[in-house]
């Protein structure tokens, strides 16, 4: 395993030569934040992916793994997904909404470093009541550590009642504002 | 896309191509024009692949075979291999005379654009590992490893090659994923990844972009919009990458841009014809139907673009429409490029497996 991080550490030197200004080969030193809201008539479902290039996954994992055993523990990966959801809003027009973490789904060890895995959180945003009519959802991403960029896009509703009327995007997509109507 | 002078300069570098690669040069020869029916391209493309097999041994068609669905079907990716695992048959790995038979069950069952613009890519990654390319960026190539060049491809067959059953042909490596679902007279591209670096480099003093075409087209195409359908296709927001690439299954976005139903008859046939360059990989056969159906919801079809729209910039673009999503996304430069095509409806042909 030690060798094959080698080659992997190997191929991050070889391919860092090619970055040009911004976005580097492969995404090696940055870590990808793409957030997709899927809004239904009962709220907003959030799935963030998390995926840092090799040449930050080792800083990464160094920031989860706080006891340095390699192993990411429970604890570890529950800690670290109430961190980025900390640094997450989300509201319903005026309203903030609690976000309520369903599923945190880590890849092994191995493929976090490698640079080809992703965290994925699956988040609930459950307002009391969407009523019928004019909605806007505003979803901001403050996680800015380890070389961020960002993806933020709404999903096609698959509920028929919902229809998406406007979207605005921050320059950098570390915010999404998304406009909808609920039918009744 | 089909015009007698395009024909020639991709004949002609087809031929250039094959000189370089040697067992390329084979199977470009021997490979019959592709044309008529779906199912008739079905048929030739099953002899083609059971001529591969033919060429193997027990083992050789065991790392060749997988079932048609299973963890397989989604092992593909824009990274190199040993970033990535990839299964299959390495071109590394095979006789003279079984690599000619891959790149003659290729050519059969991509047009002759398309087969190019793979032996493209894969050159592309060559110069990658030699380090000539990038314009005198360099590359990794002079420190690089096996994990690049034009014989780190895999082929994969995915369910049995058969002539009425579904099943897939899997092909890539570095910056390639072609993932070809046949099943009798109909099939299905998607989802597959063509992408280059370095985007621009020279073979014997011939320039080869492998995205070229994809790259003018586009900036034709935005740059024949006015003001007011500007306005509505760019978007006013940075694209980091591929929303919908590797990884992305089944997930639609709530679509962007301009509505070919906005554009001109003119605007039209140059989105089409930017859209061929993905849905004409395959062979004619099923690239006619394909662009049929494509036309057939362009209306419901929309453009976006993040970037400077002059030619020569990193620029990103979508297509999407109801059957289809093209996404064009720049890696931090135009040297560098990634593109994803999906069918919404019809990815790793769903619908063949519903039928």
């Amino acid at each position: 395993m030690r060798a094959g991080k080698s080659a992997l550490l190997g191929i991050v030197v070889a391919l860092l030569p090619t970055a040009g200004t911004g976005l580097s080969a492969h995404r090696l030193d940055e870590y990808l934040h793409a957030a997709r809201l899927a809004i239904d008539s009962a709220g907003v479902r959030l799935e963030l992916s998390l995926t840092p290039g090799i040449a930050v996954a080792d800083a990464l994992v160094r920031e989860i793994d706080t006891d340095g055993d390699a192993v990411l523990s429970q604890a570890e990966r529950r800690a670290y997904s109430q961190h980025v959801l900390s640094g997450l809003s989300l509201r319903i027009d005026d309203d903030a909404v609690p976000l309520q973490l369903a599923v945190a789904d880590f890849p092994a060890m191995a493929t976090l470093r490698a640079g080809d895995a992703a965290i994925v959180l699956r988040i609930d945003a459950r307002p009391p009541h969407l009523t019928a009519g004019a909605h806007r959802v505003s979803f901001r991403n403050g996680n800015a550590t380890h070389g961020a960029v960002y993806l933020a896009n709404a999903l096609l509703p698959e509920d028929r009642r919902i229809a998406i009327t406007d979207m605005q995007h921050a320059m950098d997509q570390s915010g999404l504002t998304v406009a909808f109507t609920v039918r009744p | 896309m089909r015009t007698t002078t395009r024909f020639v300069s991709v004949l002609a570098a087809v031929v250039a191509a094959a000189v370089m690669t040697g067992l390329a040069q084979q199977a470009a020869r021997s490979t019959p024009p592709a044309a008529g029916a779906p199912a008739d391209a079905t048929a030739r493309i099953v002899a083609a692949a059971q001529a591969v097999l033919a060429t193997l041994d027990d083992a050789g068609r065991a790392t060749l075979q997988f079932p048609l669905e299973g963890p397989q079907t989604t092992r593909w990716s824009n990274l190199p291999s040993p970033m990535f695992e990839r299964r299959g048959l390495r071109l590394a790995d095979l006789t003279a005379s079984q690599r000619a038979a891959v790149m003659t069950l290729l050519s059969t069952a991509l047009s002759r654009d398309g087969y190019q613009k793979v032996l493209n890519i894969m050159e592309g990654d060559e110069a990658l590992r030699q380090g000539g390319g990038g314009r005198g960026r360099g590359g990794p190539g002079g420190r690089g490893g096996p994990a690049f060049g034009r014989d780190q491809y895999y082929l994969a067959f995915l369910g049995t090659p058969s002539t009425t059953q579904p099943w897939r042909l899997q092909y890539g490596g570095h910056h390639l994923a072609i993932n070809l679902t046949m099943g009798g007279s109909q099939a299905s591209m998607t989802p597959s990844l063509p992408a280059a670096q370095p985007a621009t480099f020279t073979v014997e003093g011939r320039t080869v972009r492998p995205l070229g075409d994809e790259n003018d087209k586009a900036f034709a195409l935005v740059n024949a919009l006015d003001n007011t359908q500007r306005g509505q296709a760019i978007l006013n927001y940075r694209v980091a990458d591929l929303v919908l690439g590797p990884g992305q299954d089944g997930r639609t976005i709530q679509p962007e841009g301009l509505r070919a139903s906005s554009m001109t008859p003119a605007q039209q046939a140059m989105l089409l014809g930017l859209i061929e360059e993905w849905a004409g990989i395959m062979t004619e056969a099923y690239a006619g139907p394909r662009m049929t159906e494509i036309t057939r919801n362009l209306p419901q079809t929309w453009f976006a673009w993040s970037g400077p729209t002059t030619n020569g910039s990193a620029a990103y673009f979508r297509v999407q429409g109801p059957t289809i999503v093209i996404e064009y996304a720049p890696q931090g430069g135009v040297d560098h490029i990634h593109t994803i095509y999906r069918d919404p409806t019809n990815d790793y042909g769903a619908k063949l497996a519903r039928r």
